[in-house]
Parts: structure tokens; C-alpha cells; sequence
């Protein structure tokens, strides 16, 4: 792909990124005059309609900015670190192993709503943990779709679980049940600046990672031939992403689908799977995805909305059947 | 465990007839009716054994009879029949897609049912006409899984996962159909989503039983060829088996039974998964036995997850399908595990 298509399909995306958050901001439940948004963003507040956008929809879109990023980088990360077009967090059951872990630790264990990362990391991981360990444990050992459907099976297991805990408490679940639906609506964004040192050391470490990743795509012996340890770099890759997974669930909840389908259409469009060019594009297109569902969520059932994750899976699960149907299980 | 599997496509193996155990279907028609008669005795207040006999053959007074034969035995009956449609259901599609993972919950079989479920009530259609409505959602999904497997070839876990995204996208469908439900209709949805059989009463019990008495003779008529097609497409034709028109036909027969059975008690998990394998280990591969001990087996299953939930967390009362989910999938993660090593 030469050089001006990559300008343009990365001038495209950063037009489509604007453009969300623009719609983000000025687009809601409650439809409000372009004037008083534009008064809001320059720092009015007399208006109800000011509070609106300065204490609702500008916390949300950071939230949206930083988890579809998130989820997306994780995405190509796990793509490229297992070789498998199908990995995201969410079908490996990192998303759901966050989401329950977080539930036990803020909702039931009451410990205070910024342990949620850690939790979620430490549940992700956990998680991802017996996926992988399922996976392997067959004599044809790791098969790509193994491997996605053991996390699939976790993820069901634990959603299960997660399910039962809220009906055994009640009044935990009113906080929670939201969350767990994979939404942005309602976020502090007092939430979102200490997570901000974590997703940046994680962005950096995952560009650190992309070359190594380029070589383990040639293979397993072509990489250690080009001075690589393809243990150490799918071990580092798979840190990083269930890092970066579990910011994206202590945010945003556990939204599926937006690090499974991003990667692809990235690939799709740069017509390249260069892992650094994908990953800038699908750290941009991540948020258009998820800011896109959400901003669609608070339109298409006015006076309610739906969640975000409810619109990803919509938009995400036809992909994975025709993923699932179409792929070749080669490597 | 081992034998009972179907064997792999490609490499046919003589199928090893294994006795049939009478004996163990006798055990479980015997425990069937202890079940059942154990479910009507417990609940918020328990019976004694001859005061719950005493109101069931109807010579008790008011109270015990009315707590007995007007609420228990009509939930127990349709936990019963509920159960049965599953577990025949999970043995007509694991055998079909030669996957121990082919149940109509993973399958999206359910999760279609739930959708055309909640689209009827949120259109207040009358709740006769509800599991018409689950099992044409099934139907739908099934259909759409059938032109997935005829694609991509029947065996292989790619179905699987195509499956688990047709789940997926419904289940996205569904919470997106509740979220539009007016305030007075969004209980009923939730309650059934829970796959509950709280207050469940002889409409319920007819409409599955009913269901019931199309879908399970029909399981029986095709358990014949289905134990042929398990053995592989080629052998299947060999033994004239008429490929396409026997999928199309078992396929239906499963999305009925499945569709009645979330018609009426919502999405009960992990039953129609887990008593095909149960009922396959007692009584060997697949056969009119196994399709009976199976039913029997997933019966046992929803009447005990029901008495679970009612009881244990008491005065809290869990959905049987809560119940199931969080027994059964664990389960499912011994399954696949199990599975990898054959």
C-alpha cells in the first residue's frame, strides 16, 4: 500500500474519531441546542443543559476515547500474540473473568471502586489462565478455535456465576447490574485520570511489542531466527493486553466484541497486517466503534438507552459467525 | 466416555454395542416419580409424606390440597415436561452436529427463542400463543444454524462457534427488545428471562405437554437414522439415509422441543447439554434407550434445580435456570476438557 493510501486511510480515521466525539458531546437522550453546547464547552454553567454536557457526556467520551483504544490495541495484541484471527479479550474470557472479579471485590468484598483494575486484571488474567490451560490440555493441542471456544465456555461459566452472586444480593446488584451491561453512561470522570499512567505505559509497551509481534507472524522458528524469544514475547504481549482489557472493564464494563472486530477491519483497510500500522488505526477506530454504539444506544430507545456492549455485540457476533465459518483452522 | 462418543468423520471405527442396561432405565422411571412426588412435599411449607400423598389423591383439607395440586403439582408437572423437551432436544443436536457441545443453549437455539419470546411479549400477544412464538424463534435459529452447517460441513467446532455467535448477537437482540419494552410489560420479560418456574399453572403444563406429545414421538421416530448419520456422512448415505431431508427433519424436531420448552419456562441452561452425556454414559450410544433415559435424566435435572433454588438460599428463591447455569457450567468446562483428551 503506498504511502498516500495510508495517509488517506489514516486522515479517514482521524476524521471518523473527531466526528464521534463531536457527536458524542453534542448528541444524547436529551437533544439540546447546538448554542448551549458550544456554551458549556467554553465553560458556562447556568444551564441545566450545561451540567448536561460538562458532568455527563464529556466524562462518558473519555471513558469511550480510552476503553474502545483499549480494547482495540488488546485486541491486535492477542491476534498477534496466539495467531488467531479469532482471540479478543472478550472470547478468551479476560473481559468476563474482569467482570466477575470486579464484582466480588467492589460489590460484595465493598473495597473501594479503584481496586476495580487490578481486580479485573487479576480476574482477567485468571481467566485467560484457564482458557489457555483448557485449550492445551487436548492431545491435537492448541487449535485456534480451542482455544476461542474454551474461552467462550469461561466466559459462560463465569457470566453464570456473576448472574447468581447479584440474585443472592440484592442491593449490590443495583450498582452493578448497569456496569455489567457494558456501559458508559454515568462515568466520573474522576474515574479515568488515575487509570491514564497505566493505559499510557500499556499503549507504549504494546508499540514496543509490535515489531517482535511482525516476527512471530512469519512463524515460530523464523522469529527466534530473527533474534526473538516467541515465549517471552507472547507472555509479555498477553501482560499487556489483559492490561490494557482490564482498564477497559474497570471503566466501561465488559464489552465484548469492539477487540475482536477492529483489529480485522483495520487489517481490512491498511490491506497490511504490519502490527504498528494496525495498531495506531485500531487505536483510533476502537473508540469510533465503541462512542459510535454508545452514541446510537442513547438515540435508539429515547427516553432510555441501551448500552454500548448490547450494540457491539450486534454489530461484533456476525462477524465472529462468519469468522468461524469461513476461517481455515491452518495454523 | 469414550465409547459413548460418535466417531470422528473421518476415521470409522466399528461402533462397539454396548449392553443396553435396561436395569438403569428402570432405576430412573422409578426415580422419577420419587423426585416429583419429593418436589410436591418441599416448599415454603414442607408436607409430611402421607399429608402431601393425602392432599395429591385429594382427601385433605383446604389448604394443603390447594398448596399441593393448585400450585405444586402444576410447576412440578411442567418442570417435568420442561426437562424432558431439553434433554431430548440435546440428544437430537449433539448427535446431529457429532459435537458434545451441540445443545440448543450454546447453539443459539435458545437464545432465538428467548428473542421471539420477548418481541411477543413486548407486543402483549395472549401467553397462549407465547411458545408459538419461542419455537418459531428457535426454528429460525436452528434454520439459520442449518445453512451455517451445510456451508461449513456438519462436524468441526467451527459450528460450534458460529453457534456461540448466533447466541450472542440474540442475546445482544434480546437486551436491546427489553430495554424498548413499556414499564408494565418489562417484569414479565425479566421473570422469564430468568428461566423460572415460579407460578407456573396447568396453562404452562398443557402448552409443553402438548408440545411434548408432538416433539418427543417424533424424537423416537428419527433416533433410528440419527444413530446412522453419527457414523460418519458417506457410511450415513451407504446405509440409505437420506441426508438432507433427515437433518432438516431432526433439526425441526429439536428447535420444537426446545422452543416449547423456553416458551414455558424461559432459558433454562445447561440441561438439554448435560443429560444427553449423562443418560449416554448409563446407557451407551445413541438409541431410543439413550433418547429416553435423557428425558428422564433432564426431568430429574429441572424438578431438582427448581427444589435448589426454592429451598437452599430460602427465603430467597433462586430461578431454576440460575440454578442449572451455575451447577451445570462448570460442567461444561470438565466436558471440554474431556473432550480434547478422546
Amino acid at each position: 500500500m503506498s504511502l498516500v493510501q495510508r495517509l488517506g486511510v489514516t486522515g479517514l480515521a482521524v476524521v471518523a474519531l473527531v466526528t464521534v466525539v463531536v457527536a458524542s458531546v453534542a448528541v444524547g437522550s436529551v437533544s439540546l441546542p447546538v448554542s448551549e453546547v458550544l456554551g458549556a464547552l467554553s465553560g458556562t454553567r447556568e444551564l441545566e443543559s450545561h451540567l448536561i454536557v460538562t458532568d455527563l457526556r464529556i466524562p462518558r467520551t473519555v471513558a469511550g476515547l480510552v476503553a474502545g483504544a483499549c480494547l482495540a490495541v488488546s485486541g491486535v495484541l492477542l491476534q498477534g500474540a496466539t495467531r488467531n484471527p479469532l482471540a479478543s479479550p472478550a472470547l478468551l474470557g479476560i473481559t468476563h473473568g474482569g467482570g466477575f472479579a470486579v464484582v466480588v471485590a467492589v460489590a460484595l468484598l465493598g473495597l473501594p471502586p479503584s481496586v476495580a483494575v487490578w481486580a479485573a486484571f487479576l480476574g482477567g488474567a485468571a481467566a485467560a489462565g484457564v482458557a489457555l490451560a483448557l485449550a492445551t490440555s487436548g492431545r491435537d493441542g492448541l487449535s485456534p478455535i480451542r482455544l476461542v471456544l474454551s474461552g467462550a465456555i469461561v466466559s459462560a461459566v463465569l457470566l453464570a456465576w456473576t448472574n447468581a452472586l447479584l440474585a443472592l444480593n440484592e442491593h449490590a446488584a443495583d450498582d452493578v447490574r448497569h456496569w455489567l451491561a457494558g456501559s458508559l453512561a454515568g462515568r466520573d470522570a474522576a474515574a479515568v485520570a488515575p487509570l491514564l499512567p497505566l493505559v499510557v505505559i500499556a499503549l507504549a509497551g504494546s508499540w514496543l511489542l509490535a515489531g517482535p509481534l511482525d516476527a512471530l507472524a512469519l512463524g515460530d522458528e523464523q522469529a527466534v531466527g530473527l533474534g526473538q524469544h516467541p515465549t517471552r514475547v507472547r507472555l509479555l504481549a498477553g501482560l499487556v493486553a489483559v492490561l490494557l482489557a482490564a482498564v477497559a472493564v474497570a471503566l466501561a464494563g465488559p464489552i465484548a466484541f469492539v477487540g475482536l472486530a477492529v483489529p480485522h477491519v483495520a487489517r481490512a483497510l491498511l490491506r497490511s497486517g504490519r502490527h504498528r500500522q494496525v495498531l495506531l488505526l485500531s487505536a483510533a477506530l476502537g473508540p469510533v466503534l465503541l462512542l459510535g454504539a454508545d452514541i446510537i444506544g442513547r438515540v435508539a430507545a429515547r427516553p432510555t438507552e441501551v448500552q454500548a456492549g448490547v450494540l457491539t455485540a450486534l454489530i461484533g457476533a456476525p462477524l465472529l459467525v462468519r469468522l468461524a465459518v469461513r476461517h481455515k483452522a491452518t495454523s | 466416555m469414550t465409547d459413548a462418543r460418535p466417531a470422528p468423520v473421518v476415521a470409522v471405527r466399528p461402533v462397539r454395542l454396548r449392553m443396553r442396561r435396561p436395569g438403569a432405565v428402570t432405576v430412573l422411571a422409578v426415580a422419577l416419580p420419587i423426585g416429583i412426588f419429593a418436589a410436591l412435599m418441599v416448599g415454603s411449607s414442607n408436607l409430611t409424606m402421607t399429608d402431601a400423598l393425602a392432599a395429591l389423591v385429594g382427601h385433605a383439607d383446604g389448604s394443603d390440597a390447594f398448596v399441593v395440586r393448585g400450585l405444586r403439582l402444576p410447576r412440578v408437572v411442567t418442570a417435568v415436561a420442561v426437562g424432558a423437551a431439553l434433554g431430548a432436544s440435546g440428544v437430537l443436536l449433539q448427535g446431529l452436529l457429532r459435537n458434545p457441545l451441540g445443545s440448543p443453549d450454546v447453539m443459539g437455539v435458545t437464545a432465538g427463542a428467548s428473542l421471539a419470546a420477548v418481541i411477543a411479549i413486548g407486543a402483549a400477544v395472549p401467553p397462549l400463543l407465547l411458545p408459538l412464538a419461542a419455537a418459531t424463534g428457535a426454528g429460525l435459529a436452528t434454520a439459520l444454524l442449518h445453512l451455517l452447517t451445510t456451508r461449513a460441513g456438519a462436524g468441526g467446532t467451527r459450528i460450534v462457534l458460529a453457534g456461540v455467535g448466533i447466541h450472542a448477537a440474540a442475546y445482544a437482540a434480546v437486551t436491546l427488545v427489553v430495554a424498548r419494552l413499556p414499564m408494565g410489560r418489562l417484569g414479565a420479560a425479566e421473570v422469564w428471562l430468568a428461566g423460572s418456574l415460579h407460578a407456573r399453572n396447568w396453562t404452562h403444563a398443557t402448552a409443553v405437554l402438548v408440545g411434548l406429545a408432538v416433539g418427543l414421538p417424533a424424537a423416537f421416530l428419527l433416533v433410528r437414522r440419527l444413530s446412522v448419520l453419527e457414523l460418519g456422512d458417506e457410511l450415513a448415505v451407504g446405509a440409505g439415509v437420506a441426508l438432507r431431508r433427515t437433518r432438516i427433519q431432526l433439526l425441526a424436531v429439536a428447535a420444537v422441543l426446545a422452543g416449547v420448552a423456553v416458551a414455558v419456562a424461559g432459558p433454562i441452561g445447561f440441561v438439554a447439554l448435560g443429560a444427553p452425556h449423562i443418560a449416554r454414559r448409563i446407557v451407551g450410544p445413541t438409541s431410543g434407550v439413550t433418547l429416553a433415559a435423557a428425558a428422564i435424566i433432564g426431568a430429574l435435572l429441572v424438578v431438582a434445580a427448581d427444589v435448589i433454588g426454592q429451598r437452599v438460599f430460602a427465603p430467597i428463591a433462586l430461578p431454576a435456570g440460575m440454578v442449572t447455569a451455575v451447577i451445570g457450567a462448570p460442567y461444561l468446562l470438565w466436558l471440554l476438557h474431556r473432550w480434547g483428551r478422546r
